[in-house]
């Protein structure tokens, strides 16, 4: 799917939400590797079947002196989603422990603005200049919640498609 | 998984025709033993089962011990319906951020996300059926426009 090439309105901003699905919004996060692990832990931890990550968005950091670059750094965003179905209280109890886990202040915050609203969601439109956000690694099974996402992901996507021809 | 992979027919027909003389699971698979045909217990109830014309019981887990238990998983309570899909649309307007959390079916959702593109809602935060919001736009949509470049988070 040619997520980048699309061009929607990016005055408004739409995601999947639910209280069921267990999902995690790493904000500049160190690496891939990173967000792999403490996917991999929590999924083994909880018995949450399987997980989807995807990118959201991306920064390049050079450090350059005299034309020179002596240092580059690419910083990510990912989003990731896990396949078993649980309540509200298991779902803040594992973001949670994620967040308190890892140290990384961008999760927790998020986790708190999901709990301000009893709900979790992930952007899957673009937002301002981040592109749609990008599937890039699976594991496990990926038939429940994860199917759902899915679905919901394609019906926004042929959503902006439609309303871009128009 | 086919329940029959890994049983051949002479141990069905075995299984039935003691079943007909009323012997027990336990007594079926002493005899089955004996003739060398013995096949794991769920798979022999199964058909000790067929063979009696019953059902399995329900809530079986409530007779094994708490710590043996195997941990279930949740299934969702259906209040928003099964089928449904949930679509989270969220911006601003003038600098104030707005969400609204629809869920119903495809088609109305579809409409719905027309509609809401358009309008923002006059609430800050609102959770609304599809089919609730077409039938009434103007009572839950303002007549403004969304900012161009939102600050909103997810």
């Amino acid at each position: 799917m040619r997520d980048q090439e699309l061009k929607v309105n990016t005055s408004l901003v739409f995601g999947d939400w639910d209280t069921e699905t267990i999902r995690l919004d790493w904000d500049d996060a160190p690496s891939l590797d990173e967000v792999k692990l403490w996917s991999y832990r929590a999924t083994f931890f909880f018995k949450l079947e399987g997980f989807i990550i995807s990118e959201s968005s991306h920064k390049n950091y050079v450090v350059t002196q005299k034309r020179k670059v002596f240092f580059r750094l690419r910083k990510a965003s990912y989003h990731v989603v896990f396949n078993s179905p649980v309540d509200w209280g298991r779902n803040v109890h594992v973001m949670n422990w994620v967040a308190l886990e890892s140290g990384n202040e961008n999760l927790r915050r998020y986790v708190r603005m999901q709990c301000i609203k009893e709900t979790s969601t992930v952007r899957m439109s673009r937002k301002g200049k981040k592109p749609i956000p990008k599937i890039v690694f699976r594991y496990g099974l990926q038939d429940k919640m994860i199917k759902k996402y899915l679905g919901n992901r394609s019906f926004i996507l042929n959503f902006l498609r439609k309303e871009r021809r128009r | 998984m086919a329940k029959t992979k890994g049983v051949s027919k002479r141990q069905i027909n075995a299984i039935r025709s003691y079943a007909r003389k009323g012997y027990s699971a336990n007594k079926i698979q002493q005899k089955l033993r004996q003739r060398h045909i013995g096949m794991r217990r769920t798979k022999l109830l199964h058909y000790v089962r067929q063979a009696k014309h019953k059902r399995a019981r329900p809530h079986v887990q409530k007779h094994i011990p708490r710590e043996y238990r195997r941990q279930t998983t949740y299934t969702p309570a259906p209040k928003i319906g099964i089928f449904a899909k949930q679509i989270a649309c969220y911006g601003s307007e003038h600098g104030k951020s707005k969400r609204i959390q629809m869920f119903g079916s495809g088609r109305q959702l579809y409409e719905a996300m027309q509609i809401v593109s358009k309008h923002p809602p006059k609430k800050q935060f609102l959770t609304i059926s599809s089919e609730a919001l077409l039938e009434s736009p103007e009572e839950f949509l303002e007549r403004g426009h969304w900012d161009a470049r939102p600050r909103v988070e997810s």
